[in-house]
């Protein structure tokens, strides 16, 4: 898919001081236009104010930067520090600047232990990168001998085959962070692809985003992108995360943003249209470590 | 019949994968013939793995003959939810839709 180019002059993006679900609408449309237009060929994105950011900035950043590349569009960095800023230095040692400039800021950069870094994954290795990088990192955060974790592996792998049934790409960016004073686990993953509305409005027309994708997340509705998917992708990602892990759950695509919260042991959708857009879909799930069960290893009985 | 899926897939996690354990049992099922079905070595399935393996089987057999023709062993607790609550949900659906 070829994509505009509004301007041939160089524009400076401030990335704002906190880089997270929330500052994400505004950043993206400094850089790109509804249809996903790029504002100029050549962008230079400015560091200095940056003082957090979280596993979804991270993804974001790695999303719009690639896209950009694609787009053919020059793009530049300005105002990184590693010694002076904190935020710079955990995007360098989680590997962010080598894989857009080809070269770490610091001599010896090492993402935390708390950290998954930032990671780009195609479908055809995530089978095997969900068990052998993911689940070993988050049998680390809970402190446990490495398990399967099937409630959240799970999570995972209907997250891919969703990517893979229903987006225009095969590939999702993915970073994680363990928070051990809170006893909690980030995990971001993201592509920009179609959206979850785009599909869905072909068989629900006039849908908003917000709700267009709370339909998809209901069990049994299916876009049939495939011809097998019988539309429980969604609602199970939800029922792993919120109930089985007692987490939280955000699904944003273009103009629309569902949050899933545990009530009384039963989901709480609550879906709002955003000021701003997400081109593509991000999924961030918050879980604690306190609620993961490391799965028994006997083997069950089946009986229908 | 036994059939082991580890030896017709090396993962079960694809609509694709459930599509080649499909094209294995059905044929078998159609014969009047038993399957034992062996997930031996599997700790996870997605629903896209159990739509095109199991589910698909009731546009070719209703359900109380699955029950009695197929026989489910070495599962895990995350597989046998999963069976079992896409199944739930299908034939709720067709009878909701009668």
């Amino acid at each position: 898919m070829v994509f505009g180019i509004l301007s041939n002059k160089r524009i400076n993006v401030v990335i704002p001081v906190k880089l997270n679900i929330t500052t994400m609408y505004v950043f993206i449309g400094n850089v790109l236009n509804e249809r996903l237009d790029a504002k100029s060929d050549k962008i230079n994105f400015d560091f200095s104010r940056l003082e957090f950011i979280d596993p979804t900035g991270m993804t974001v950043l790695c999303n719009l930067i690639g896209f950009l590349y694609k787009s053919r569009v020059s793009v530049s960095f300005s105002g990184a520090n590693p010694m002076k800023n904190g935020a710079v230095k955990y995007l360098d040692d989680s590997g962010f600047f080598k894989k857009y400039t080809g070269k770490s800021l610091s001599e010896s950069p090492r993402a935390r232990d708390s950290t998954f870094p930032l990671t780009t994954i195609s479908h055809a290795e995530s089978y095997s990168w969900i068990n052998d990088q993911l689940i070993p990192w988050i049998s680390f955060c809970k402190g446990s001998a490495e398990s399967s974790f099937s409630s959240i592996k799970v999570c995972f792998q209907e997250i891919f085959n969703n990517i893979n049934d229903h987006s225009t790409t095969d590939i999702g960016c993915i970073c994680g962070q363990y928070f051990p004073n809170k006893h909690e686990i980030e995990i971001c993953i993201s592509d920009f692809g179609v959206g979850i509305p785009y599909n869905v409005r072909k068989f629900s027309p006039g849908l908003p985003d917000h709700l267009a994708i709370s339909k998809a997340m209901e069990e049994g509705f299916t876009t049939k992108t495939k011809q097998k998917n019988a539309g429980a992708g969604l609602d199970i990602l939800s029922r792993s995360v919120v109930l089985a892990n007692k987490g939280v759950l955000w699904v944003s695509s273009l103009k629309g943003m569902v949050t899933c919260t545990s009530d009384s042991e039963k989901i709480k959708k609550t879906a709002r249209t955003v000021n701003g857009f997400y081109p593509g879909t991000l999924i961030k799930m918050r879980i604690s470590t306190d609620f993961i069960q490391p799965d028994d290893d006997y083997i069950e009985v089946f009986e229908w | 019949m036994v059939i082991k899926v580890l030896d017709i897939v090396s993962q079960c996690y694809t609509n694709e994968d459930g599509q080649k354990v499909y094209d294995k049992i059905w044929p078998v099922l159609m014969r009047g013939e038993n399957v034992v079905l062996s997930f031996e070595g599997v700790d996870t399935t997605p629903s896209s793995f159990i739509n095109s393996a199991l589910i698909q089987l009731l546009g070719v057999m209703d359900f109380d003959q699955i029950k009695q023709r197929l026989k489910i062993i070495k599962t895990t607790k995350q597989i046998n939810n999963m069976i079992r609550q896409r199944f739930e949900f299908e034939i709720n659906r067709v009878k909701t839709q009668k």
